[in-house]
């Protein structure tokens, strides 16, 4: 009973390196024996073996996302796939939390919407960018092209060309990192919240801030 | 009412703990627990976030046929240690103070 649920958490932590695995379990089970509870005792404690694995996976998904975590380069996933574990886990956990339950319906949309939000925007940089290069490209072409028949038409569309390529290539990369800068301060936030529920999860009064 | 323990306050109290002598997982909980309301899960990330930085080292010990996982605070946690207990005692004082009736 007792190693079917150490059994099962770590058949949930699938994926986190075995050497951390193994470090997480040990305290945990650890500190189960030296209580001597049962293994409904270490479920009001520590949750079900899901709940706990989540909440740890949580944890070392943030850790990693901080730099904290030195793992085997073969066993270190990338950031982005990190991160969406991260999220996920964190939108687990919200929808999870009794306390937290209505918050979370409040902040799930939010933070679906503002995740949308970043597709649409990189979207739309992209589009514009894109746009921007190729149509200043083309009016320089064109322009060039209708030099023969009229010098001032010609001048005018090529002038406009290489202003928007200008534009392209100055104001791309600004916005570019603008909106990784405010996709980190969203990543950021999105931590601050996984640390709560982290930390929050069965305290009662007096909880770690 | 809610009073929340600040992250770098667990941190002092388990350095604390582990200052006066080298011990395991379950006595630190138990002890924390004696006088502040934390869950079994509170001191795992605690643990980990100092050994992390160094303060702590880990060794085991055989137990009843399993291992007990031992923490000791390292000379920068003792430091640590010392730079959180000012500090606290700054803002105790300041606090105390600021809480004073008249």
């Amino acid at each position: 009973m007792f190693e079917d649920y150490f059994a099962e958490v770590r058949n949930y932590l699938n994926g986190v390196p075995t050497r951390d695995q193994d470090e997480m379990i040990q305290f945990y089970e650890e500190q189960a024996m030296d209580a001597g509870w049962t293994v409904d005792q270490m479920v009001q404690k520590y949750g079900t073996p899901k709940q706990l694995a989540r909440s740890l996976r949580l944890e070392y998904a943030m850790d990693v996302d901080d730099g904290n975590v030195t793992t085997d380069t073969e066993q270190k996933p990338s950031k982005g796939k990190n991160r969406s574990e991260m999220i996920l886990l964190i939108l687990l956990l919200l929808l999870a939390s009794p306390v937290l339950f209505i918050l979370a319906l409040i902040l799930i949309p939010i933070i679906g919407s503002v995740l949308f939000g970043f597709v649409m925007m990189v979207f739309g940089i992209y589009a514009t960018v894109i746009g921007l290069l190729a149509g200043g490209l083309l009016a320089v072409f064109a322009g060039f092209t209708l030099l023969s028949s009229s010098v001032p038409t010609g001048l005018f569309f090529m002038g406009m060309g290489l202003v928007a390529t200008g534009l392209a290539v100055i104001f791309g990369p600004i916005i570019w990192n603008i909106t990784k800068w405010l996709f980190e301060k969203f990543i950021d936030f999105m931590k601050w919240i996984g640390r709560k529920l982290v930390s929050h999860r069965r305290d009662s009064k007096v909880k770690e801030g | 009412m809610d009073i929340q323990v600040p992250t770098v306050i667990l941190d002092g109290i388990v350095l604390s703990i582990l200052a006066k002598e080298d011990t395991y997982g379950y006595v630190i909980t138990k002890a924390v627990q004696e006088k502040l309301n934390v869950s079994e899960s509170t001191m795992y990330p605690v643990l980990r976030r100092l050994k992390k930085n160094a303060y702590l080292t880990t060794y085991d010990e055989p137990f009843e046929g399993r291992i007990r996982r031992y923490y000791h605070v390292t000379d920068e946690g003792q430091q640590h240690l010392a730079e959180i207990r000012t500090a606290w005692g700054e803002f105790d004082e300041a606090v105390n103070a600021l809480l004073e009736e008249e």
